[in-house]
């Protein structure tokens, strides 16, 4: 994939994914926030409700794939430590970025850097069953207090792994490449 | 089953259906499979019998695998327990799932340098 040039940017196929991985993060912090604000203010006339509830879950475990494969492909080319380099010319200076596994890994290490790869399978996990939940259920999601009850349990976990994690991205794809002069 | 449309009296001793504890019971081991595949290539498990080789593909193979697991779990628990009315209350498949998700995860990373 070739880098196109936008005045002073250029959008190489790295800016592309990553790009994409934050729409998709948007959606789903999206649908989970009409998700818990609709089952937590849901009540048992609320049965117009459900339909959205359900292609709002739908929605949520889609982008939630979309997201988890956005933040796979990226990472494929980490091993050769060609992940990520650039240089930015303006009238302010001269920068330069460059991220490879190597330094990527000694600033974050095995715990966070792993723990940020492997520990998002958790997310989807969660996102699947709470739209199983939803289309299973169904109004009874409105109704009954224990399937409320383990709905939002459900989403205030998957809310609270995808703040770890997404912050732990932040840091790795903001953070770490920002570019510095020379 | 409680079919009640009260939302307090009911929750807790909800009896979660065949399928709602099949998919639980499904993403509960989910959970823990995460823990153990990460376990096992992080401790120098035989790397022969991972799906392919490449750091990715390590990562990629980590996640196909839970999710056939956690598929196939799902159809032998809703077939094994579809002729029950119920099987446990969804508060304590709740409970279980919670827990699982948040302790098998950080379990998995055991012994893993933080490396700052």
């Amino acid at each position: 994939m070739v880098a196109y040039r936008f005045g002073p940017f250029e959008i190489g196929p790295h800016t592309m994914w990553l790009g994409a991985h934050g729409v998709f993060m948007l959606g789903v912090l999206v649908c989970v926030a009409f998700l818990a604000g609709a089952v937590w203010f849901a009540r048992p006339e609320d049965r117009k409700l459900v339909p959205a509830l359900r292609v709002a879950s739908l929605l949520n475990l889609l982008a939630m794939l979309a997201l988890m494969i956005t933040g796979l492909v990226p990472d494929i080319g980490f091993e050769k430590g060609q992940a990520f380099s650039g240089v930015l010319r303006t009238d302010f200076g001269v920068f330069r970025s460059a991220v490879t596994d190597a330094n990527v890994g000694a600033f974050t290490g095995p715990l966070l850097f792993d723990l940020m790869e492997h520990v998002s399978f958790v997310v989807p996990g969660l996102a699947a069953l709470l739209c199983f939940l939803v289309w299973h259920y169904g109004r009874r999601v409105a109704e009954n207090g224990a399937v409320r009850g383990a709905m939002l349990s459900v989403l205030i976990l998957m809310a609270g792994w995808v703040l770890v994690i997404g912050n732990l991205g932040l840091y790795v794809t903001k953070v770490l490449t920002f570019p510095y002069t020379r | 089953m409680s079919t009640g449309t009260d939302r307090t009296s009911s929750a807790g001793n909800e009896g979660a259906s065949p399928k709602a504890a099949a998919a639980f019971a499904a993403a509960t081991i989910y959970m823990w499979l995460e823990c153990i595949l990460r376990l096992w290539f992080s401790k120098g498990g035989d790397a022969y019998l991972r799906l392919w080789g490449q750091r990715a593909g390590d990562i990629a193979a980590m996640w196909l695998a839970m999710i056939v697991v956690g598929l196939a779990a799902y159809f032998v628990f809703a077939a094994v327990w579809s002729k029950r009315a119920a099987v446990g209350t969804v508060r304590a498949w709740t409970v279980l799932l919670v827990v699982s998700a948040i302790v098998a995860p950080l379990l998995g990373e055991w012994g893993q340098a933080i490396g700052i």
